[in-house]
């Protein structure tokens, strides 16, 4: 399913499943600040706020090289450039998970 | 997310690399292993050096998989700056689908002949960009390496020349047509420094570069041996230090 956006969700496909950003301007601030990712759990019917720790799962290993801070991402910043540029759910995929082995999101560590 | 079409070693390749690896003896470097060190005999005593340890080798390389048996380096080095490695210490140096992946390949063959005593064989093992993704890439010239070993790697030209390696491998080697994405995926792989092909040769271009290298007194090696395997997907040199 092609990006699609109305007033509350920006939806698209990730990994398989249709996720949905959540669009209020406050919530996206905020999200764009902090390095976070609000979304609408449609299964769950509530929203959670996604912190880049949480979604960290490759802790970074003696030796592995250090990605400068100014080219880390921000989560939801990275999401809303990859869906300007018009990735496909693959490339997001891709582009996500090689951000997290390589310990590129801003925020993810204290 | 990159296939490469590689063949399996014939029996006549086996047999040619067995032959070109009799003169593999004593003590040596093999340099980047990774999941496929070279078979060389019980004569050589081999010290494994590695720019990362495999764990995160596996991060840049996650299409390689986990129960692969990979090398544990015993050295952790650039593989064109063994400076913990005495000149002239070694009497072998092997380097398998290592070259293509270094920015200045120059650079590393004169840090393999410093380390290599005379007499001493350098075994290398390339890919040939016909039989790869990187059959639409531009063809490397001599020209374009002198220039990458002559420039400092901060150069603006050079800089730039590596810029354009990345460029070129989102675009053709990941099928990114489209600029902006070709770009933004391009800038991360020089982010997270992905070992990319920077270049991409066929045999006769290594032929030439080796005796470019000699005319211009950067490294004087002698071509000892070749063989084309898997079908022409990848060819072999035997070279000896001069």
């Amino acid at each position: 399913m092609p990006d699609t956006v109305d007033r509350r969700y920006r939806s698209f496909d990730f990994d398989g499943f249709l996720v949905h950003l959540v669009e209020d301007p406050e919530v996206r601030e905020r999200d764009l600040r902090e390095n976070t990712l609000t979304m609408w759990f449609e299964g769950e019917g509530q929203t959670r706020v996604i912190l880049p720790e949480d979604v960290q799962k490759y802790p970074p290993l003696p030796g592995q090289p250090v990605v400068a801070e100014e080219d880390k991402y921000g989560l939801r910043s990275l999401i809303e450039t990859l869906l300007g540029l018009e990735f496909d759910d693959h490339w997001i995929h891709t582009v996500v998970f090689s951000a997290l082995r390589h310990d590129m999101f801003k925020g993810s560590r204290p | 997310m990159i296939e490469e079409t590689s063949g399996d070693y014939t029996a006549e390749d086996l047999a040619n690399r067995a032959e070109l690896l009799r003169s593999i003896r004593g003590d040596g470097l093999e340099i980047g292993a990774f999941h496929s060190p070279i078979p060389v005999g019980e004569d050589a005593r081999v010290t494994y050096v590695d720019l990362l340890p495999p764990e995160i080798q596996q991060r840049y390389f996650p299409e390689v998989p986990e129960d692969v048996p990979v090398v544990t380096p015993d050295l952790v080095l650039p593989a064109d700056d063994l400076h913990s490695i005495a000149e002239g210490a070694l009497d072998f140096v092997l380097a398998s689908h290592l070259l293509e992946h270094i920015a200045n390949p120059v650079g590393a063959l004169v840090e393999w002949h410093r380390v290599l005593r005379t007499g001493g064989f350098l075994y290398l093992v390339l890919p040939d960009m016909r039989h790869t993704f990187d059959r639409d890439r531009v063809r490397t010239t001599l020209d374009h390496l002198v220039l990458d070993a002559q420039q400092d790697r901060a150069h603006p030209d050079r800089l730039a020349r590596d810029a354009e390696h990345y460029r070129e491998w989102a675009g053709i080697v990941n099928s990114l047509d489209d600029p902006g994405q070709r770009d933004f995926w391009a800038g991360h792989l020089v982010k997270i420094q992905y070992p990319i092909h920077f270049h991409c040769w066929q045999p006769e271009d290594i032929r030439d570069l080796f005796h470019e290298i000699d005319k211009i007194g950067m490294a004087h090696f002698r071509i000892c041996g070749e063989a084309v395997m898997k079908g022409g997907y990848e060819f072999v040199f035997l070279l000896q230090k001069v």
